[in-house]
């Protein structure tokens, strides 16, 4: 008896002889995952969540629930996924990909000014849940090719009423980033008051 | 090669999904034995929704839902229909007695009215005018009797086809909708979300609102109808109400009936006649006038020449179906009509 498969197939290798035949449960484990009616796919959209920042206080069982009322959209390299000006009804977070927001509409593209790049596990959007009639306050391009994951106003209706503590929680989340975001403002906007009145002064 | 430009496949993936919305409606309006109880379920389930909706909340799976859903209805609706059809039996052995009734009636009126003319300047009116209607009535009479199994055939077919329509429209309608939008082209796909989903709920809000009216109309009548002691109240109460929802032409079908009915039992000229008509006045004034301003014209902001044009195109190409949908479906054009419009004149403008 050989103590280990590595060392059994080196001296099989070694002495030419033919191989003890054993289950491959590498293969069989790739079949497996490859079935297509295999629920793979379906679960990957709750763990990519789950790495989600954002989304920290949700349970499993809630992220697999919220997966259910997302929806998977895929964008070419340069796609547009809006424009700066468009009302907005969808909420991103990025499976894959990069997406480049830039203040500038897209038809003036020599003067358009990007400031910031999202990687994966980002998200942006957020202010068109929550606002009515929300216009997009900057344009994002799909700098690669992109999957992205959304959820949209129509959906969080469904699921305030279906599942409202999943609704709650997800409202909370995206006003906790928000208020962090609104106090990081206001603290620049005090900061840059003062300096205005310095300059002033002298 | 074509498919290599990304500008290329945006296109394509706009003309493929143009094509296959147009190849839905077409289908739509070519196979109407379809589409009439798809639309009815679709309705229905419309009026459904929002109770699965809350079951879901109480933490009941959709399809658990929609089963309890469907076996309340079948014992609220199969219950009361097994104690009416003997009553429905009864009172449909009456109405075969009716037309004799309204053929004696017509005859002793004109003859009333020949002795009356030959009286006053002596001329004899000829009869033959009269008889020739009656043969007709009685022909289209027998008509409706042999085209009954025709009439039966159908209804069977949508007594068993919509509530399997409306069973699967509800408990799949997020994966249709999950579907539809999976190849909904990125240029589009948040203003199609977001108008599909406003039509949903103008539809939705329209049949909720166009339902209550029914009730309270149909509601009012019967009780009328039944405080002046009068035959076949319920039924012409459910008429009523059920015509009520066809906007404009509805009230006038609705009381078609009672006004033959009231006929042919206290005569035309009597005070109970008068009271029928009054009390179907009262119904359609507070309808006109206090229910349709608060629910229904909230809803649906259309002209009337327009409410009237499109349930007559309606109506020609679903029959009643197309009457009672054509209002929707048009205030649903309407909103994607402004919503291309702003996109075309007031965004993209700025």
């Amino acid at each position: 008896m050989v103590s280990s498969y590595e060392k059994e197939i080196k001296e099989a290798g070694a002495n030419k002889l033919e191989l003890t035949k054993k289950i491959d449960f590498s293969m069989m484990k790739y079949l497996w995952m490859a079935n297509p009616l295999s629920g793979a796919r379906k679960d990957s959209i709750p763990k990519f969540l789950r790495n989600v920042e954002l989304l920290k206080n949700f349970s499993d069982n809630e992220l697999r629930i919220l997966a259910k009322y997302l929806h998977n959209r895929k964008f070419a390299e340069g796609e547009v996924v809006f424009r700066a000006g468009e009302i907005g009804i969808g909420f991103y977070f990025i499976f894959s990909g990069t997406i480049e927001l830039s203040h500038d509409d897209l038809d003036s593209e020599v003067n358009s000014e990007k400031f910031l790049v999202l990687e994966e596990f980002s998200y942006f959007g957020e202010l068109a849940l929550l606002q009515e009639g929300n216009q997009r306050t900057a344009t994002a391009l799909a700098r690669n090719k992109c999957e992205l994951v959304g959820i949209f106003k129509p959906d969080l209706d469904n699921l305030i009423v279906r599942h409202p503590i999943i609704a709650a929680k997800l409202i909370q989340s995206i006003s906790i980033a928000l208020a962090d975001r609104l106090y990081f403002l206001t603290n620049e906007a005090s900061k840059m008051y003062k300096r205005i009145k310095q300059l002033e002064a002298k | 090669m074509i498919l290599s430009n990304r500008k290329n496949i945006t296109k394509i993936q706009l003309i493929f999904f143009i094509s296959i919305i147009v190849l839905f409606c077409s289908l739509v309006l070519a196979l109407p034995r379809i589409s009439i109880p798809l639309s009815l379920a679709y309705i229905l389930s419309l009026a459904l929704t929002p109770i699965v909706n809350s079951l879901m909340a109480l933490r009941i799976s959709k399809t658990m839902s929609t089963v309890l859903i469907f076996v309340i209805l079948a014992i609220l609706i199969g219950w009361p229909l097994v104690k009416i059809i003997p009553m429905l039996s009864n009172e449909s052995q009456n109405i075969q007695n009716i037309i004799p009734k309204i053929e004696n009636y017509v005859i002793l009126q004109f003859q009333y009215v020949r002795e009356f003319v030959k009286l006053k300047t002596g001329h004899e009116i000829g009869d033959a005018y009269v008889y020739q209607g009656l043969t007709e009535l009685q022909n289209w009479s027998s008509g409706i009797v042999v085209r009954i199994p025709n009439y039966l055939a159908n209804l069977m077919e949508w007594i068993f086809l919509v509530p399997f329509f409306t069973f699967f429209i509800i408990r799949d309608s997020d994966s249709f909708k999950k579907t539809l939008l999976s190849f909904t082209p990125n240029m589009i796909f948040e203003r199609f979300y977001y108008v599909i989903h406003v039509f949903n709920r103008q539809l939705g809000n329209y049949f909720f609102a166009k339902f209550v009216e029914a009730v309270i109309v149909g509601g009012i009548i019967t009780t009328g109808l039944l405080l002046m002691d009068i035959k076949f109240a319920v039924i012409l109460g459910f008429i009523a109400g059920l015509t009520n929802i066809v906007p404009y032409v509805g009230p006038f079908i609705g009381i078609i009936p009672a006004i033959v009915f009231g006929m042919l039992e206290y005569g035309m000229t009597s005070p109970t006649m008068g009271a029928i008509l009054i009390l179907y006045a009262v119904a359609n004034v507070v309808d006109i006038f206090f229910v349709f301003p608060f629910l229904v014209s909230k809803i649906v902001n259309l002209h009337p020449m327009i409410v009237a044009v499109s349930v007559i195109v309606g109506s020609h190409y679903l029959g009643i179906t197309g009457m009672v949908i054509s209002i929707p479906v048009v205030a649903a054009i309407k909103l994607i009509i402004t919503e291309i419009y702003n996109e075309i004149y007031t965004e993209r403008s700025k």
